[in-house]
C-alpha cells in the first residue's frame, strides 16, 4: 500500500515537472537567443553560446524602455482610477438609501451585459472629436469607465455583507459618510481590492484593441501595440531576431519582478472567489 | 425634508464620477452605435439606408467564414483554457508535498505574468517560425518529418493559432480551479476516504461538483471574449494568409478603418452584440434552472 501511494506521487511529479518543461522551454529559447548574435545564432541555434552578448539588451533598451513606461502609465492610471471611482459608488449604492438607487444599479447592471464591441467604432470617433487621440487619456478615460460596472457589481456585493453595527456605531460617533467609508469599510476591503487591483493591471497591461487604435504615434506606444513593429523593423534591418527577444525579455520583466515580491498577495486576490458564478 | 435632500444630494455626488465617465465613454457610445448601424456613414457623411447593412450581412462571404473560424476557435479556446488547466490542478492538489506543490504553483503562475503579446510574439517568430530554423520545425527535421509553414500557411494558420501556448497550463485560470479544490472541506475529504472512495471517483464526484461554479464562470467569458477578441488577429495575421484566420471583429475593424465604412462596421458590431446577449440571457437563464436544482 505504502509502495503504491510512494510511486503514485513520483508519477505525479514526473508528470508536472514534464509540463513545467514544455511550458517554460519557449521562455528559455527566448532568454537564451536574446543574448546571442547573428553568427552564434546560426551555429548554435538552441543552446546558450558564449560570450553572451548584452548589445542586444542596450540596442532593444533604447526601444522598449518608453513602452513600459508608457504602459505602466495608462495601466497604473486606469486602475487606480476604476478602483477609487467604483469604490465611492458602490459603498453608496451598498450603504445609503436615495432616491433613484435600484434603477441608477440596474443602469449599471445592464452594462454588463453589453459588450465592447458594439461602441468600439463611436468611441473612436468619440475620442477623435475630443481631441484625445494618440494621447494617453484617450485610452485611460475609456480603460476606466470599461472596468467600472463590473467593480461596481463586485465591491457593492462586498460592501453589502459589511456588518452594519460598524456603520451605526459610526454615525452615532458623528462622523460622515465619507470618513465611514475611508475608517470603516476600505481598512476591511483589502483582500477584495487587491483582487480587482490585480485584475485590472493584467487587463489593461495586456490590452491590444483600443491601445492599438487610440495610439499612433512611436512615442506613444504601449507593450502590446509596439513590440510587433519593433520586431519587424529589427528584423528587416538585421537579420537577427536577438535584439527583439532582447526586447520581448525587457517588456516581461517588470510584473514578473513584481510578482516575485508580491505572489503570496497575488494568489490571495486572485482565488478569493471573486472569480465564479 | 430639506435635511433629507441635502443627505441624498452627497450621495448623487458621490456617484458622479462614475455616472459621468459611463455616460461619455459607455452609455453615449453604445447608444450611437446602434443608430449608426443603420447608415452607411464613412466618416464624412451619413444617412439613413434603413436595414441595407443587414442584408449586406447575409450575402457577405467574409463574415460567413469569420464566423466558423470564430466558432472553432472559441471550441478549441474553451477547451484548451480549461481541460488542461483542471488537470493541473488536480495533479497539483493531489500531491502530498505541501512544500514542492506550493513552489509548482508559484512557477505555473509566473507564465501569466508574461505579457500576452510577448508568448504571441515567442510562439509565432520562434515555436512556429515558418523558416527550417523554427523551433517545431528543426524538430519535425530532425525527427525526419517536413517543415510545416503554419501561420504562413492558409491551411494551417487557425490550427497554428490554436497551438499557441501549448500545453495551455498555468496562468489565472489554473490558480482559480487550485484555489476551488482546496477549498473542499477537509471532513468531506476524509469522509470520503473512509467510504474507500478511490482518487478517480472523488475527482468526478466531489471535486467536479465543487468548481462549477468556477468553470461556468471560465465558459461564460470564455464565449464572451471568443466573440469580441481579435488582438491575436489585429497584431499579428491581419485575418490572413487570405482569409483563413478571419474573425467577425477583425473584418469589423478592417471596415472602419481600412475600408472607412463606419455604417457597415457598426452594423457588424450591433450584430455581434446581439449575438452576445443571447448568450449572457441563456447562460443567465441555464444558470438558474442549476441552482434551482440543486436547490
Amino acid at each position: 500500500m505504502v509502495r503504491k501511494i510512494r510511486i503514485s506521487q513520483i508519477l505525479l511529479h514526473i508528470v508536472i515537472l514534464f509540463l513545467l518543461f514544455l511550458t517554460f522551454f519557449p521562455i528559455f529559447e527566448m532568454l537564451n537567443k536574446s543574448f546571442k548574435t547573428t553568427i552564434q545564432d546560426i551555429h548554435n541555434p538552441w543552446w546558450i553560446s558564449f560570450p553572451l552578448n548584452f548589445e542586444n539588451y542596450k540596442l532593444a533598451w533604447s526601444y522598449v524602455g518608453p513602452y513600459i513606461m508608457n504602459t505602466v502609465i495608462i495601466a497604473g492610471s486606469i486602475s487606480a482610477g476604476i478602483l477609487i471611482v467604483a469604490s465611492l459608488a458602490a459603498y453608496v449604492f451598498a450603504r445609503f438609501k436615495f432616491p433613484g438607487r435600484e434603477f441608477l444599479f440596474i443602469l449599471i447592471l445592464v452594462l454588463l451585459m453589453i459588450p465592447g464591441i458594439l461602441s468600439l467604432i463611436p468611441s473612436f470617433v468619440l475620442v477623435r472629436d475630443l481631441n484625445l487621440l494618440d494621447r494617453r487619456l484617450g485610452v485611460i478615460l475609456p480603460g476606466i469607465a470599461t472596468g467600472l460596472p463590473f467593480a461596481i457589481f463586485l465591491l457593492r456585493t462586498f460592501f453589502a455583507g459589511l456588518p452594519g453595527e460598524l456603520f451605526e456605531a459610526g454615525q452615532i460617533d458623528g462622523i460622515s459618510p465619507i470618513q465611514a467609508f475611508v475608517n470603516i469599510a476600505l481598512p476591511l476591503s483589502t483582500p477584495i481590492l487587491s483582487a480587482l487591483l490585480i485584475m485590472n493591471i493584467l487587463n489593461s497591461w495586456n490590452e491590444i484593441i483600443w491601445a492599438r487604435i487610440v495610439l499612433t504615434s512611436e512615442s506613444m506606444r504601449t507593450i502590446s501595440v509596439g513590440l510587433v513593429p519593433f520586431t519587424e523593423t529589427y528584423f528587416a534591418q538585421t537579420r537577427s531576431s536577438g535584439p527583439a527577444l532582447a526586447g520581448y525579455v525587457i517588456s516581461s520583466l517588470p510584473l514578473v519582478i513584481v510578482f516575485f515580491f508580491v505572489s503570496k498577495q497575488f494568489i490571495r486576490g486572485m482565488t478569493s472567489g471573486a472569480f465564479k458564478m | 425634508m430639506l435635511k433629507n435632500y441635502k443627505r441624498y444630494g452627497q450621495y448623487y455626488l458621490l456617484l458622479l464620477p462614475a455616472f459621468i465617465l459611463l455616460i461619455i465613454f459607455s452609455y453615449y457610445p453604445s447608444f450611437s452605435g446602434l443608430i449608426y448601424a443603420f447608415t452607411n456613414w464613412d466618416a464624412a457623411t451619413a444617412s439613413w439606408v434603413g436595414l441595407d447593412n443587414f442584408k449586406k450581412i447575409l450575402n457577405d462571404r467574409i463574415l460567413k467564414e469569420s464566423v466558423s473560424n470564430m466558432l472553432i476557435l472559441i471550441g478549441a479556446g474553451l477547451v484548451i483554457g480549461n481541460v488542461p488547466q483542471i488537470f493541473l490542478a488536480e495533479l497539483l492538489f493531489n500531491l502530498k508535498n505541501r512544500r514542492l506543490s506550493e513552489r509548482y504553483r508559484f512557477l505555473f503562475t509566473l507564465t501569466s505574468l508574461v505579457p500576452m503579446v510577448v508568448i504571441m510574439l515567442i510562439w509565432t517568430q520562434l515555436v512556429l517560425n515558418p523558416s527550417p530554423e523554427g523551433l517545431m520545425n528543426s524538430i519535425l527535421l530532425k525527427l525526419g518529418g517536413d517543415a510545416k509553414g503554419w501561420f504562413g500557411d492558409p491551411q494551417m494558420a487557425l490550427f497554428s493559432m490554436i497551438l499557441v501556448g501549448f500545453p495551455w497550463v498555468g496562468g489565472i485560470n489554473f490558480l482559480i480551479y487550485l484555489a476551488g479544490l482546496q477549498g473542499i472541506p477537509e471532513s468531506v475529504l476524509d469522509a470520503s476516504k473512509i467510504d474507500g472512495c478511490g482518487t478517480m471517483r472523488r475527482i468526478l464526484f466531489i471535486d467536479f461538483p465543487l468548481i462549477r461554479s468556477q468553470l461556468k464562470f471560465f465558459i461564460i467569458m470564455g464565449i464572451i471574449m471568443g466573440i469580441q477578441g481579435f488582438g491575436f488577429q489585429l497584431l499579428i495575421t491581419d485575418g490572413g494568409p487570405g482569409t483563413s484566420t478571419m474573425v467577425p471583429g477583425m473584418w469589423m475593424y478592417k471596415n472602419a478603418f481600412k475600408y472607412v465604412k463606419f455604417g457597415y462596421a457598426s452594423s457588424i458590431g450591433l450584430v455581434m452584440f446581439v449575438s452576445i446577449l443571447i448568450v449572457t440571457l441563456l447562460n443567465l437563464k441555464f444558470i438558474k434552472s442549476t441552482e434551482e436544482e440543486v436547490g
